[in-house]
């Protein structure tokens, strides 16, 4: 076990992946939105009072960080020996999936998430299910997830059959 | 079945709270916008409101008012107890004083009530101190504010002075060109639309004279007369 995570360690990320921005759109639009009319507003010089300055600068701190300080927060990598959730911006918290403890991968798209070429991956694990929210181009993702879980598991398969030869009595 | 989520936004923030809050965001603002009925703003249909308008001349009482806009000129007579600020300068407005203060094409927001000037911020081409007269050092306007509320006798701002909207309750007698009418309101809610002329405030009066399209009066009976 010691020894696998060490090799992890080393291994690269095949795959590096965030959050997509095509699921923040509507709240882009949002914030497109209050932008237009406080334009709309100045322009006309009408009246702005100050709790609504101070709503619309909650607002955008709440827009910033369901949008860009999510995405910045979260990340996937997918690498040869395991799959990995990074979290954190200056806490960081690494959270390992063993490539052999998945059993199963999903796909799921919504029409707007199939419109927009995003969707998400739900990883069978034993009895749970991991689900990764709304990554771009979640079948390739999905793809390549499985043929490094192939490629690991034909690699260890070989290992132990030359294991197994070396031990056998000649 | 277990299920983890690595991505912790749809149990922390999601977006039913986001487009909630964006919902009372834009309440808000069209609020503050188009419903603070003390908030007068615009020119944009000043012409059209001189084509089509009733000549009025209204002596109310004056509740907080708070104004916004391109105005000729403002007279803010025996200015108390504050300093006004015009460009970098400071000037003392000293109490024993007759000062006087002249601020041509003021272009900027005035609040007053009746007995002081809430707030004044603005710029303006020509300010005129205690008949000294300022000009801009560069370009064509020179910034002009209010320390804090200062005291008046009476002020006035006279030409382009334009009120899309004026909604409140108060006293007064209000004379009508068009009917040569001449209504009293005791304390009755007043709207008048689109006016276009001279205001004045002195004594606990609120003086307008000019145009309107519309007059409403909303007391025991409601009265409401248009411009044709």
């Amino acid at each position: 076990m010691f020894k696998r995570s060490k090799e992890s360690k080393k291994s690269k990320a095949l795959l590096v992946i965030n959050n997509s921005r095509k699921a923040y759109i509507p709240v882009y639009i949002m914030i497109i939105l209050v932008l237009s009319i406080i334009i709309y507003i100045w322009n006309n010089s009408l009246n702005i009072n100050k709790y609504s300055i101070l709503l619309v600068i909650l607002f955008f701190i709440i827009a910033l960080k369901y949008t860009e300080i999510h995405r910045m927060i979260h990340r996937w990598e997918i690498t040869q020996d395991n799959f990995i959730h990074v979290s954190g911006l200056i806490n960081k918290r690494v959270k390992k999936l063993d490539f052999f403890a998945i059993s199963d991968i999903e796909v799921s798209q919504t029409p707007w998430q199939r419109l927009l070429g995003y969707g998400n991956i739900n990883i069978h694990q034993f009895s749970e299910v991991v689900s990764l929210k709304d990554i771009n181009h979640p079948q390739r993702v999905a793809d390549l997830l499985e043929n490094t879980i192939e490629l690991k598991r034909e690699k260890m398969e070989t290992k132990e059959r030359k294991d197994t030869m070396k031990k056998w009595p000649k | 079945m277990a299920e983890i989520e690595f991505d912790e936004r749809s149990k922390k923030l999601n977006l039913k709270w986001v487009l909630f809050f964006f919902l009372i965001v834009i309440i808000f603002l069209a609020y503050g916008a188009f419903k603070n009925n003390l908030i007068f703003t615009g020119n944009f249909i000043k012409e059209e409101q001189i084509k089509n308008s009733i000549k009025i001349n209204a002596n109310l009482g004056v509740s907080e008012m708070d104004f916004k806009g391109n105005y000729g000129s403002l007279i803010i007579n025996n200015p108390k107890e504050s300093a006004v600020y015009i460009g970098n300068s400071k000037f003392e407005l000293e109490n024993n004083l007759e000062n006087s203060l002249v601020i041509e094409n003021f272009d900027g927001r005035i609040n007053f009530d009746s007995l002081k000037i809430l707030a004044l911020d603005g710029k303006s081409s020509k300010i005129i101190i205690n008949k000294v007269q300022i000009l801009p050092d560069s370009g064509s306007s020179i910034k002009i504010r209010i320390e804090s509320p200062a005291s008046y006798s009476s002020l006035s701002i006279q030409d382009n002075f334009f009120i899309d909207k004026l909604d409140y309750t108060t006293s007064g007698i209000i004379e009508l060109k068009k009917t040569n009418n001449i209504l009293t309101v005791n304390n009755e809610e007043i709207v008048i639309r689109n006016f276009y002329g001279n205001m004045s405030s002195s004594g606990g009066k609120f003086n307008i004279f000019g145009e309107v399209s519309e007059l409403l009066i909303k007391g025991n009976e409601t009265i409401s007369i248009k411009a044709e």
